[in-house]
Parts: C-alpha cells; sequence; structure tokens
C-alpha cells in the first residue's frame, strides 16, 4: 500500500492546532450540553427570604454541637443566641436546640443561623468522626443585623460583616 | 483558499493519517501492538476524566474567586482587579458567554486546553523525535498524569498557560522561514499574556528554531513582536472593562502589579513549597475538594508516580552521566569537553532530548534562581509537560530494541492511572479510601 504523506508547513502547524482548539470546544460544549451542565452546574438557591421553606446542604464536624455559637440580644421567633451582645451567657439558657441558635456554613460558604439541628432525628445516632455534610429544609423566620459569631469556645465573637438569616432546620440527613 | 480547497486539504490530511495508522499497525509486532493499545486506553481515560462532572462543585474551589469575578467583569463591563495578566480572564468570559455564570462557564476553557494540551503533546512528540510513537507516548502520558488532569478541571491559569507554551514550541520546532518565527513570537505573546513567567519560553524556543529550523539568525528579531502582542491584549482587556486603554496608564498598571508580586514574594503561605521540592511532588495542592455527606470528591494534582519518578531517574541519570564525562576519564580539557558534548548532542541521549530537557531547564531555570518564598508545585507544571516529551521520546526509542520493558512500562503507568484515577477526577469516596492514595500527610487538603 503506497502511503500518501500530508506535511503541513510552518504556518499551517499552528492552524492546526487552532482548528484543534476550536473542534475540542465544540466537542467539549456537546458533551456538557448533553449531560445537561444548566441543571447541574447552575446555581439553584433561590437565595434566603423570610417564609421560604428551601434545601440546604451544611458542613459540619461532630463536635460543632459544641463549638458554634452566636451573640446577640435580639429574639427572633422565640429563638435566641447563646450568648448577649456584651459576650455574656444568656439567662435563662434557651430551652432546647429547637430554640438555640448557632452559627452554620452551607457548603457554597455562605454562613447562616439555625436551631433545630441537633435534636434533628436523623443527626441522634452515632455522628462520624471526619467531616461530613447534612442536608436540612431550613425554614426562615427572619433576619439578624446586629449578631456575633464564635467558631469554637477558645476564640472571640467577632461581628458578621452582613445581615444573616434565621430559621428552622427540619428533617435533617446525612447524603448516604 | 476557497472552501472546497480547504475542505480537499482537510481530507487529504484525514486520508494520509489514516493510511499511516493502518500501515504503522500493520507492520507492529504483537507487543508493539499491545502498548499501542494501553496509550490508547490511557488518552482516552485521560480525555474522560478531564471532562467528567468538571463543573462540581459549583461553588468557587481553591483560588478560583480571584479568576472568575474578573472574568466575570470582562462582560460587565468592569475593572479586572486580579494580578495577573488578563488573556486568561478573557478566555475564561467566552465559557461564561457560551455557558453563563456558573461552573461549567469558569470551567470550560480550562477543559479546552487541558484536551489540546494532548493533542500538542503528540505533534510536538513527533515533531521533536521524527517519529509518531514518540508523539503517542507524550500523549499517553500527559493524557494520564493527575498534575495536567486537575488543571484541566478548575478555573484556573496554569493548565492553559501549558498547553499555550506546548503550542510555542511546536511552532519553533516547525519553523523554517521568519513566517515560521513571527507565529512562534505571537504565540510567545500570548503565553506571556496568561502569566507573565511564559516569556520564558523565548529561550527553548530560539535554540529550537536555530537548532532544528536553521532559520535565519536576523528572523529571531521577530521576538520583538512579544511585548506589542501583550501591550495589544492588555489594551482590549482594558477596553472590554472600560479603563483608560493609554499607554501612560497602561505602564502605571503593569508597574503596580508588579510591586504587587514583588511584595508578594515576601508573604508565606502553607503551601508554598521549593523547585527541588516539585520533582518529587511533595506538597501537591488538591485544587478541588468537596463533601457530600460522608462522601469526598477530590481533584489533587499529584502526578502519576510511575512517570514522575521515571522522570527523575532519567534527569539524575543524566547529571550524573554528565559530570562524569567531564572529570573522569583522563585527557585535557578539550578532551573533556568533547566527551561532554558528545554525551548531549550523541547517542544515547541525542538532539531532540537535549531540546526537550532544555524546555523543561527554561520552565524551572527561573524559580531555581528567583528562590522565592511564594512559589507552589503548580509552576512545575510547563515543565514537566517538557519532561514528559522526553520520556516518550525515550521510550520510543528504547522500544525498537526492549518491547517488552517499554510495554511493562507503560503498563505499570496505566495501571497506577487507574489507581489514582479517583483522587484525580473526583469520584466519590470515603476519606480512608482516599488516604491510601493520598498517603503523605503534604498531599491531603
Amino acid at each position: 500500500m503506497q502511503v500518501v504523506r500530508y506535511v503541513p508547513n510552518e504556518v499551517d502547524v499552528s492552524l492546526r492546532a487552532l482548528l484543534a482548539l476550536f473542534v475540542i470546544g465544540f466537542g467539549v460544549w456537546i458533551i456538557f450540553a448533553w449531560m445537561k451542565y444548566d441543571k447541574s452546574a447552575a446555581q439553584t438557591e433561590q437565595g434566603l427570604h423570610k417564609g421560604t421553606k428551601q434545601l440546604i446542604e451544611l458542613t459540619l464536624v461532630r463536635e460543632d454541637a459544641n463549638k458554634l455559637a452566636c451573640a446577640s440580644n435580639i429574639t427572633v421567633e422565640g429563638l435566641n443566641c447563646a450568648y448577649l451582645a456584651n459576650s455574656q451567657p444568656r439567662v435563662p439558657a434557651p430551652p432546647d436546640d429547637a430554640h438555640l441558635l448557632r452559627p452554620y456554613c452551607n457548603v457554597k460558604n455562605d454562613v447562616l443561623l439555625a436551631a433545630g439541628l441537633w435534636d434533628s432525628p436523623g443527626m441522634r445516632g452515632q455522628l462520624p468522626n471526619e467531616r461530613f455534610t447534612v442536608m436540612c429544609n431550613y425554614n426562615v423566620v427572619g433576619v439578624l443585623k446586629s449578631v456575633s459569631l464564635r467558631w469554637s469556645p477558645t476564640d472571640k465573637f467577632d461581628a458578621a460583616k452582613q445581615t444573616l438569616p434565621v430559621g428552622i432546620l427540619t428533617d435533617c440527613v446525612i447524603p448516604q | 483558499m476557497t472552501s472546497l480547497a480547504v475542505t480537499a486539504k482537510f481530507a487529504q490530511a484525514v486520508r494520509s493519517a489514516w493510511q499511516r495508522v493502518t500501515a504503522a499497525w500493520a507492520s507492529a509486532s504483537q507487543t508493539e501492538r499491545a502498548t499501542t493499545v494501553l496509550l490508547g486506553i490511557m488518552i482516552v481515560g485521560g480525555v474522560f476524566l478531564r471532562i467528567r462532572a468538571v463543573w462540581f462543585p459549583t461553588n468557587f474551589t481553591f483560588d478560583e474567586p480571584f479568576f472568575v469575578p474578573n472574568a466575570h467583569n470582562y462582560l460587565l463591563g468592569m475593572k479586572d482587579t486580579n494580578d495577573h495578566p488578563p488573556l486568561f480572564k478573557m478566555f475564561m468570559s467566552v465559557g461564561i458567554l457560551l455557558f453563563g455564570y456558573n461552573s461549567a462557564g469558569w470551567r470550560f476553557p480550562a477543559v479546552c486546553f487541558g484536551i489540546l494540551s494532548v493533542v500538542l503533546a503528540y505533534w510536538l512528540g513527533k515533531a521533536y523525535f521524527r517519529t509518531a510513537r514518540a508523539g503517542l507516548m507524550a500523549a499517553a502520558f500527559v493524557a494520564a498524569d493527575g498534575f495536567f488532569i486537575s488543571y484541566s478541571r478548575v478555573g484556573l491559569m496554569d493548565g492553559i498557560l501549558t498547553s499555550l507554551l506546548l503550542w510555542c514550541m511546536l511552532a519553533a520546532v516547525s519553523a523554517r522561514t521568519w513566517r515560521g518565527v513571527l507565529v512562534t513570537a505571537l504565540l510567545v505573546g500570548a503565553a506571556a499574556s496568561v502569566k507573565w513567567s511564559g516569556v520564558f519560553i523565548v529561550i527553548p524556543a530560539v535554540v529550537t528554531m536555530l537548532l532544528v529550523g536553521r532559520v535565519p539568525l536576523w528572523s529571531v528579531l521577530l521576538f520583538a513582536v512579544v511585548p506589542v502582542v501583550q501591550t495589544a491584549v492588555w489594551v482590549l482587556a482594558l477596553r472590554l472593562s472600560g479603563e483608560p486603554t493609554n499607554l501612560a496608564s497602561l505602564w502605571q498598571l503593569v508597574r503596580g502589579l508588579v510591586k504587587k508580586h514583588v511584595e508578594m514574594n515576601r508573604d508565606s503561605n502553607p503551601l508554598n513549597s521549593s523547585w527541588y521540592a516539585w520533582l518529587i511532588f511533595y506538597k501537591p495542592v488538591v485544587v478541588k475538594f468537596s463533601t457530600h455527606g460522608l462522601h469526598k470528591f477530590y481533584s489533587s494534582s499529584v502526578g502519576n508516580p510511575v512517570l514522575w519518578i521515571a522522570v527523575d531517574l532519567f534527569l539524575l541519570w543524566s547529571f550524573i552521566q554528565f559530570v562524569a564525562r567531564g572529570t573522569g576519564g583522563g585527557g585535557d580539557l578539550r578532551a573533556r569537553l568533547a566527551r561532554m558534548k558528545e554525551f548531549l548532542v550523541g547517542k544515547p541521549v541525542g538532539k531532540p532530548i537535549l531540546l526537550t530537557l532544555l524546555g523543561w531547564a527554561a520552565m524551572i531555570a527561573p524559580w531555581t534562581i528567583l528562590r522565592n518564598k511564594y512559589s507552589f508545585t503548580h509552576y512545575y507544571l510547563p515543565a514537566y509537560a517538557f519532561a514528559l516529551l522526553t520520556l516518550g521520546g525515550l521510550l520510543a526509542f528504547s522500544e525498537r530494541k526492549r518491547p517488552k520493558t517499554v510495554l511493562v512500562f507503560v503498563a505499570l503507568a496505566l495501571v497506577v492511572a487507574i489507581y489514582f484515577a479517583p483522587i484525580w477526577g473526583e469520584f466519590s469516596m470515603r476519606e480512608y479510601a482516599a488516604n491510601r492514595r493520598l498517603i503523605p500527610p503534604g498531599w491531603r487538603p
């Protein structure tokens, strides 16, 4: 069999690479569309508004149950921080986890205040000893502007830089 | 040229390539065919690992927050506040334009250039070593190495820079007249407009053009176009972001960025590592890491250990041989220099390997000289691409005498790639399973 050789010239070599880039780009675009990137990659959260209920994913370690705290004098729909704005413990303390606000981060690193996580049935068993995420329904009942946060008992309270949503977490489960 | 002529040329190229593939397959031994199949699996698997679910996680990872909002700013007509040249962010804004302001949009250019690097490694290996086998080996090694895979899955510039640098060298090795030199210079300008360190490719490009293409010496002056390309890219970027585009403003902007880079060199960072630590992947960055329930998703930039250990051993062996020829064996200085020259350009190393190693050296040298505190493993990515080209060329030549040894090596590289694939391509896994792969604590996030 006679082999006919095509030898690109010095400029064609780079044009061929450019063509390859466009072909690859078109191929990736087709694959993205076929895999419905718009449903997977889009920012699905609609924003946390008062009165809304939304599925959120929080990132945690089990020690967070004793580490996370907020400080504010304000009560929102019967929900309180464990500490007052002057960093002193609230007296009387909130009666249970369902009324005690704590700060959490979702997987996109947004901070929110919530109560009811640790009493949720899905969180009562043995918790993992590594970092994990939990998915919950988040019922937004209000917002707090003047609030300070603490991520560890050894830290000082730092004022939150933005208004934070306040809500109740229900139906929490660790995705399997 | 009419569209009919372009189509005819393209058809001829495809026909020609197919004829060569069938001819090569027909003349190959059983062992070589088995090696070819394994190399094919590495390439297909590597492309798959670059694309699969690349948009997860949908939030910013690692250094993406420094680049993505600035890429978005170009589409909004707002200022780019990042401290790198604009071309990479402009590529990213094309992705955002196509797919929207989401993770698919801002990672699209990295995926495309990541796959292009595999194609360029094939062409460049073939051009350097004058055999398609070397190109196939180089393409497979680039495809099946986590260093390249991870930087193809994240909205960062290093994978794109590497791709452009391979492109520069492809243009350089193909250059025969001033036209080829000009194309190379334009590409160097583009690479330097992604990251300033890209300009160091000028050294191996010029040496390659003079030694391989034997271009006229005066044509090297065409590299004066590099700053012109960079200026043009900046002016376009400033125009897009509604900033003043006169040269005085541009000069002030560039001076400010240089000053910022100098100041950054005094900073310390837990991910810092020195250039010699890169050779053993002492501190590779996990460029993407996310958790869902108890499952973790990693994209680690640790390379394929079989490949980087082989590269390191070859570099070490070459260094020892080179020094031994200069210091041992007796004779006067001229005899010693002749032995050293024979080692560099004669067998077993040869001119092509000397040139690919020059690419490796040029891209690592700035970091050995500057020795700043603010250097990271990913600075090694372009140099490592040239190291894998060298390995591809070496194995292609070795295969003629020792096909079974090469088959075993390639099989080993493939097995290790399959073992590491979950932590390169963000497969769902538990932490203990990931830690079995990320063995040294410095490899873990």
